[in-house]
């Protein structure tokens, strides 16, 4: 199997000022493939996915996009580069002032020039995949939390993109709505060989899409690997993530007054 | 990798009321124009059928499948039917993830009334 990287991430490391978030982390994207990155909250996934879609610059070398530096692109290269992702973030970011429809509608009409009634169709068709073909014409604050992250999701399959990148999902949806969008995530990589990386902390979710996983955990990749694999690691963190068993509190006690009175 | 944009390779009309079409090619977001502009003319010569043969299509994505529909308006609004055939396996999957095979004609292979008749002739 041709296992060529569509994505290379080689020895990213990442701070917010003096905090560092990432510390040399490596792993490649597979074309065609759902790679899942988990983690609990506050590990790095997310900052990861930052720097995959170039929210976030990275040093040179770090991040390499179909062989390419990222830190090289330019803004021509990142802006070709943009065109054939989709984002789904983890707030949704619809806009307020468009409804449902227009929101899905905004970036072919930036990027494409295909005529109004085509696009009219193409959002129908994306609302109908996401389950909202009726909400077409709500606004944003007319839909629950689960429809915002789904009418996100149709936007971000607006330009059936080559690379999807999803955040949490699962988050804000029911198990049986969390279950047919990963149903649909697998049904676009099939049909359209759509390579899509999602962010979450959802378990179930994770092992049922993942054909690559990566565990992370204080902005450090302790295992890579197909599910099985990750199963079957023994790493104590990632068992402890797998199992989910909770932290136990370490705080000196003398720490914990210091903390207290002040 | 680039593949070649989609076109109409040929349109043949089996009597005054029945069309074959045979796209060639890739019908994705950039390259829909011509052909979308080409269907719809035909459509709108009133066919009662019209048949699109989409053995030589290797892919197609939202953009291809949306002008199908747009073709599937015109011939409801002039009494006809549209067929699709020939899918190839990407596009039978496009054509099953976006349900249009519920609500269209789709058969595996060309019927035999048409098989049996068709010559591909350039179109005009």
């Amino acid at each position: 199997m041709n296992h060529s990287g569509l994505i290379d991430v080689r020895g990213l490391s990442s701070s917010y000022g003096d905090n560092q978030v990432l510390h040399q982390i490596e792993f490649t994207i597979v074309r065609g493939q759902v790679t899942v990155i988990m983690g609990v909250s506050g590990c790095g996934k997310s900052t990861i996915l930052r720097h995959l879609i170039g929210l976030k610059p990275s040093q040179p070398g770090q991040l390499l996009l179909e062989g390419r530096d990222a830190a090289a692109l330019g803004t021509e290269g990142w802006t070709d580069y943009r065109r054939r992702i989709g984002v789904l973030f983890q707030s949704s970011a619809l806009f307020n002032s468009l409804t449902v429809a227009e929101n899905v509608a905004v970036p072919l009409r930036v990027h494409s020039r295909l005529p109004q009634e085509t696009i009219r169709i193409i959002c129908q068709i994306k609302l109908h995949l996401v389950g909202l073909a009726d909400y077409s014409d709500y606004m944003p604050s007319q839909l629950s939390g689960g429809m915002r992250k789904r009418a996100g999701l149709a936007r971000a399959l607006a330009m059936d993109p080559e690379i999807l990148f999803v955040d949490e999902p699962s988050s804000g949806l029911d198990p049986i709505t969390a279950a047919g969008l990963d149903e649909l995530l697998l049904a676009l990589r099939d049909a359209l060989g759509v390579t899509i990386i999602v962010v979450t902390h959802e378990l179930e979710s994770a092992f049922r899409i993942a054909d690559q996983m990566l565990v992370l955990d204080k902005g450090r990749l302790l295992v890579a690997g197909t599910p099985e694999e990750v199963r079957q690691s023994s790493d104590q963190r990632v068992l402890q993530f797998l199992r989910r068993i909770a932290d136990q509190q370490q705080r000196h006690a003398g720490e914990y007054l210091a903390k207290l009175i002040g | 990798m680039r593949s070649a944009a989609a076109v109409i390779k040929g349109v043949q009309w089996i009597n005054d009321q029945e069309v074959v079409v045979t796209l060639q090619g890739v019908l994705r977001m950039a390259s829909v124009c011509a052909p979308r502009r080409q269907l719809l003319q035909l459509a709108r010569k009133g066919p009662t059928v019209l048949v699109i043969d989409l053995t030589e299509v290797s892919a197609i994505d939202t953009a291809g499948i949306a002008i199908l529909v747009e073709v599937l308006r015109a011939m409801h609004a002039c009494g006809g039917k549209l067929r699709l055939t020939g899918l190839t396996d990407q596009v039978k999957r496009m054509v099953e993830l976006t349900s249009l095979d519920q609500v269209l004609e789709v058969y595996d292979s060309m019927h035999a009334e048409y098989s049996s008749k068709r010559d591909d002739v350039s179109a005009s």
